[in-house]
C-alpha cells in the first residue's frame, strides 16, 4: 500500500521539489500552503505522514506546529515532521511540548526527507 | 503581498457552477424534481474537491463572502437551465447569521436572472448552535416572504438535528447518504429512513435521500417512503453549461429505475432488500 503524505510549506517551489521527489519514491503526495487548507484536507483525509514547515506566514511564528498538533487530533498514530530554518534548540524544545516525531533543520536534503519517511513508516512504499 | 488561495477564489471564472439533480420516483411526476447547484474550486488547486473548499471557507471564516459569491456564479449559470423545474441553493446557517441584507440581495440575484423565488429552495448547510440564534431565523422569516423554500441538508449528522427542525420548520429534509447508503442490507438505516419520513409526513416536509448510488438502496428508500432522491444512481453532479445537453438521458434513467424500484417493492418477495 502506498503511504499518503502531506506537505505543508508556503514557498510553492519547494513544495513542488518535495512533492516531485516523493512522488518519484512512491508516495502519494498532496501539497498545501496555508494552514487552514492543510486542516482541510487532513479533516477529509488520512495521511501516514505530515511534513510542515515551521513558519507558515510572515506574520506568525509557528502554524507548522498548529498544523501537526491538529494532525495528531485526526489521526493518533500520524508521523509528525517538523521542518524549521530557526535555531535548532528553540525548534526542538517546540517540537517536543507539541509532540512532533522528527525534527529537520533547513535546508532539508530531499534524499534526507525520503529516508526518514521510509524508515519511519515501517518499509519503503 | 502573498496571493491566498481565497483571493484565487475571487479571481473571474476561478468557481466553476456545476449542478446534480433531485429525483422524485412517483409515478405521473417521475423526473426531474429540482436540481442542487453545486460549485468547485479552481481546477488546480485542492479547492476543486467541494469538501475542502467549504471547510477551507469555514476555516478561514470567509462563509458570507463566498457564498454570494457561489451563489452569484450559480445564478448566472441559471438562464442555461431551462429543463430545471427548481433549483437548489446551499447556504451556511452561518451566512443567514451573521448577513442581514442576505435575504433581499438573494431576492435581487434571482429578479436579475428571471428565476421565480418559488422555484428555488434555500438548503442550510453546516449550522452549528451559535448560528441558529435570532438573526438566522429572521433571515429565514425573511426568505419565506419573498417565497423561497427552505431546505435542512445533511439531516441526521452534526447541528442537522431534531431542535434545527424545530426551529427552521424545512420543507424539505435531506438525509445524508450515510443513512442511505447500504440502507438495502440494513435493518437499522431503513429505520432511520422510516422515521424521518414519518417525522416529515408529520411536518409537513419532502424528504430527499442522498448519495444513492445503489439501485437497491433507491428500492429500500422507496419502500420506506422516500420518492426524491439524489445521487450518481442518476447522475453525477456535472458542469452547469452540459446539464441541458444530459437533462433527457437523466429523465429517461430515472423513469426505467422508478418502474424498477415499484416493481421491486411492490413485489418484495423478490425484492432484494425484502429478508435483510
Amino acid at each position: 500500500m502506498r503511504h499518503r503524505v502531506l506537505i505543508v510549506d508556503d514557498v510553492p517551489a519547494i513544495l513542488e521539489a518535495a512533492g516531485t521527489y516523493l512522488a518519484r519514491l512512491g508516495f502519494d503526495v498532496d501539497r498545501a500552503t496555508e494552514r487552514e487548507e492543510a486542516e482541510a484536507l487532513l479533516a477529509s483525509r488520512r495521511y501516514a505522514a505530515v511534513v510542515s514547515d515551521l513558519r507558515l506566514t510572515e506574520t506568525h511564528g509557528a502554524e507548522g506546529l498548529e498544523v501537526l498538533a491538529f494532525a495528531r487530533t485526526q489521526c493518533p498514530s500520524v508521523l509528525t515532521v517538523l521542518v524549521t530554518g530557526h535555531s535548532a534548540e528553540i525548534a526542538r524544545t517546540a517540537a517536543a511540548e507539541h509532540g512532533v516525531d522528527v525534527f529537520l533543520a533547513k535546508p532539508v536534503k530531499l534524499a534526507e526527507l525520503g529516508a526518514t519517511l521510509s524508515e519511519r513508516l515501517g518499509s519503503a512504499p | 503581498m502573498t496571493t491566498t488561495l481565497l483571493d484565487r477564489l475571487f479571481v473571474p471564472g476561478a468557481v466553476a457552477a456545476w449542478v446534480q439533480p433531485v429525483i422524485d420516483l412517483r409515478a405521473g411526476a417521475t423526473g426531474l424534481h429540482a436540481i442542487e447547484c453545486l460549485v468547485r474550486g479552481p481546477a488546480d488547486t485542492n479547492l476543486a474537491a467541494p469538501d475542502i473548499l467549504f471547510d477551507y471557507v469555514r476555516r478561514k471564516r470567509h462563509e458570507q463572502a463566498v457564498d454570494r459569491l457561489c451563489l452569484e456564479r450559480v445564478l448566472s449559470a441559471a438562464t442555461g437551465l431551462r429543463r430545471a423545474p427548481k433549483l437548489n441553493l446551499n447556504v451556511h446557517a452561518s451566512t443567514l447569521e451573521r448577513d442581514a441584507s442576505f435575504a433581499g440581495w438573494l431576492k435581487d440575484r434571482c429578479d436579475a436572472v428571471s428565476w421565480p423565488t418559488s422555484r428555488v429552495t434555500v438548503e442550510i448547510v453546516e449550522h452549528a448552535p451559535a448560528f441558529s440564534g435570532p438573526e438566522f431565523l429572521r433571515r429565514l422569516d425573511e426568505l419565506r416572504a419573498h417565497g423561497f423554500g427552505i431546505a435542512l441538508d445533511d439531516v441526521g449528522l452534526g447541528q442537522s438535528n431534531f431542535r434545527m427542525i424545530l426551529d427552521c420548520r424545512p420543507d424539505y429534509l435531506k438525509l445524508d447518504r450515510h443513512f442511505v447508503h447500504g440502507a438495502a442490507d440494513d435493518a437499522h438505516r431503513r429505520a432511520v429512513l422510516g422515521s424521518i419520513v414519518y417525522l416529515a409526513h408529520r411536518t409537513g416536509a419532502e424528504v430527499v435521500a442522498e448519495g444513492v448510488e445503489d439501485p437497491r438502496d433507491a428500492d429500500a428508500a422507496w419502500a420506506e417512503g422516500v420518492h426524491l432522491l439524489q445521487g450518481y444512481l442518476f447522475s453525477p453532479p456535472v458542469p452547469a453549461d452540459a446539464f441541458d445537453g444530459e437533462a433527457e438521458q437523466i429523465e429517461r434513467r430515472a423513469i426505467d429505475i422508478s418502474t424498477e424500484v415499484r416493481r421491486a417493492v411492490i413485489a418484495p418477495a423478490t425484492g432484494s432488500h425484502a429478508n435483510a
